[in-house]
């Protein structure tokens, strides 16, 4: 392993700590020429590209200019650490919330939330479990040792606004206002289904089961939670019980 | 593993996935870059899947920093690894280049100085990468804006020695020898004449744009337009001179529809197919 002790005293390591802090706006470099502009812009183009092709809807909502703008910030603020840039981005809701020109687009973190939820949905490991088929041959005794978390390609979200129509419409060439009611929740399925994702909202008692099963509770400790919180009717809780084992299917 | 055989190849664009799939077309293979393929599962794999079935592959990186002063990202090359033996690429190429510095990822092909100490790091880390592979690998040249340092040989000369003493193959980018020759005011007929047939395996052409200055010209490689006429040329001159090779066209910025990314690639076949008569041989790679 003799080559892993590279003397960190190379000129080359120098050159390269020097040149890397230019381009990351956090030094200088001797030498001010058009060449290490254009490696800068390079890097911050390529940066701002790969954050607005997981963020379309998100920059959509506040046009290109602003979102490139928070882009070059977040892009100084938190370069990306893995070559694969597939999940580049994934701590841009915490930025939008914290960062002072988005202060009044309150709804704006959870609507990239929901776009980095989407891209990991689209990406998740292929399921091949077969929970829907095991589960027809089970009793009803044994739903105690039953355990259904989702499958990979489905992620559940809950937000303040709607933030499902927020970025359907942003999607859109000639997108429609969505109405915002304050108080109100919105329980999120985001779901892989064949190659695209697909969002939807559910009623509440489906969510919160679903999220029960996902945080590993059994089959039946959610059922009996289910039943604490909400009053459903039995035909309520039939048509729940099978819409939630079509989506863990 | 299906071989590369000496044809055009193009690299694929997951918009064109549909026009591969459902158009058959007649193309020698299809190059991709592997950081876009290492997520666990969904439409990416899927798509791959169904081209690796069809067409050989290439596997073309752009994040091992083979040039990095701090060594190789071992866990990266492990991944790619991975990917490797999931798609058994007939060839595996990444650039004369570094991108990594401390635990971040640059994401751009970023200068090297043509120093005697910057080649024998990049010798030791391609040896290592080509070691966690199992095989090894093709290094291209980069398109450059900035020569670093005191530079001690040409970059011709560091690319066929980085070559020779780690036992790689050069991807030869004759778009990237026209960029960095006009930027820098080399021969790139030298630069061409300079690399021994014997240790290249691949070919890449693409397209570059033209930036005013405001005391010069300087080209920039944004493999966004057509391949221009005097990489064309070039391109001709190093057929005459290297003989036939596995040739990429590549597109990666306002990605075209995929008719023109055909066109390209007919005409690289054209040429491959003079240069065939020209020279009789025929060589199969991977």
């Amino acid at each position: 392993m003799a080559d892993l002790m590279i003397d960190p005293a190379t000129e080359l390591s120098q050159f390269q700590d020097q040149f890397a802090a230019f381009l990351l706006h956090r030094g200088d470099f001797a030498g001010e020429d058009a060449g290490l502009r254009i490696y800068r812009n390079n890097v911050m183009m390529s940066l701002t590209r790969a954050l607005a092709a997981q963020y379309p809807a998100t920059k959509s909502l506040v046009g290109e200019q602003f979102f490139n703008a928070l882009a070059r910030d977040y892009v100084l603020a938190h370069p990306p650490e893995d070559p694969s840039l597939t999940f580049y981005g994934d701590t841009l809701s915490t930025f939008i919330a914290q960062h002072h020109a988005c202060r009044a687009l309150a709804w704006l973190p959870d609507v990239a939330r929901l776009e980095f939820l989407c891209q990991q949905v689209l990406h998740a490991a292929d399921d091949k479990s077969a929970g829907l088929e095991r589960l027809v041959e089970i009793e009803a005794e044994q739903f105690d040792d039953l355990f259904l978390p989702l499958p990979p390609g489905a992620m559940l979200m809950q937000s303040r606004w709607p933030v499902h129509l927020i970025r359907e419409e942003a999607l859109r060439s000639d997108p429609n206002q969505v109405a915002m009611e304050d108080g109100e929740h919105y329980f999120l399925l985001v779901r892989r289904e064949e190659v695209t994702v697909n969002v939807t909202a559910l009623p509440e008692p489906q969510w919160q089961f679903l999220q029960h099963l996902n945080r590993g509770e059994s089959l039946s400790q959610a059922w009996d939670k289910l039943q604490q919180d909400y009053i459903l009717a039995d035909e309520a809780l039939v048509s729940l019980l099978s819409q939630t084992m079509r989506i863990l299917s | 593993m299906n071989p590369v055989t000496v044809s055009a190849g193009i690299g694929l664009k997951p918009q064109h996935f549909a026009d591969v799939l459902n158009g058959d077309p007649a193309i020698g293979w299809f190059e991709i870059h592997p950081e876009n393929y290492l997520m666990a599962g969904g439409p990416m794999h899927h798509y791959l899947s169904a081209v690796r079935d069809r067409y050989p592959l290439s596997f073309h990186s752009v994040g091992m920093s083979l040039g990095s002063g701090n060594g190789i990202d071992i866990r990266h090359i492990e991944r790619l690894k991975g990917l490797i033996a999931r798609y058994q690429p007939a060839l595996v190429s990444d650039h004369l280049s570094w991108s990594r510095w401390n635990q971040f990822a640059l994401n751009d092909l970023l200068p090297m100085p043509y120093t005697e100490e910057a080649l024998q790091i990049m010798v030791n880390n391609v040896d290592r990468v080509q070691s966690i592979l199992g095989r090894s690998i093709a290094i291209e040249n980069p398109s450059s804006y900035l020569l670093p340092g005191q530079p001690e040989m040409s970059e011709w000369e560091f690319l066929v020695e980085l070559a020779r003493r780690s036992g790689a193959s050069i991807l030869l980018d004759v778009n990237n020898i026209y960029v960095s020759a006009r930027n820098h005011g080399w021969s790139s007929e030298e630069y061409i004449r300079s690399i021994p047939a014997g240790l290249v395996s691949e070919m890449h052409l693409a397209g570059h744009k033209t930036e005013q200055l405001t005391d010069r010209k300087i080209l920039i490689d944004d493999h966004g337009s057509r391949i221009s006429e005097a990489v064309w040329r070039l391109y001709a001159i190093a057929l005459q001179h290297l003989g036939p090779f596995p040739t990429l066209i590549e597109w990666d910025t306002d990605v075209p529809i995929f008719d023109v990314l055909l066109e390209e690639a007919g005409r690289i076949d054209a040429c491959l197919q003079s240069s065939r008569s020209d020279s009789s041989r025929e060589k199969r790679y991977g």
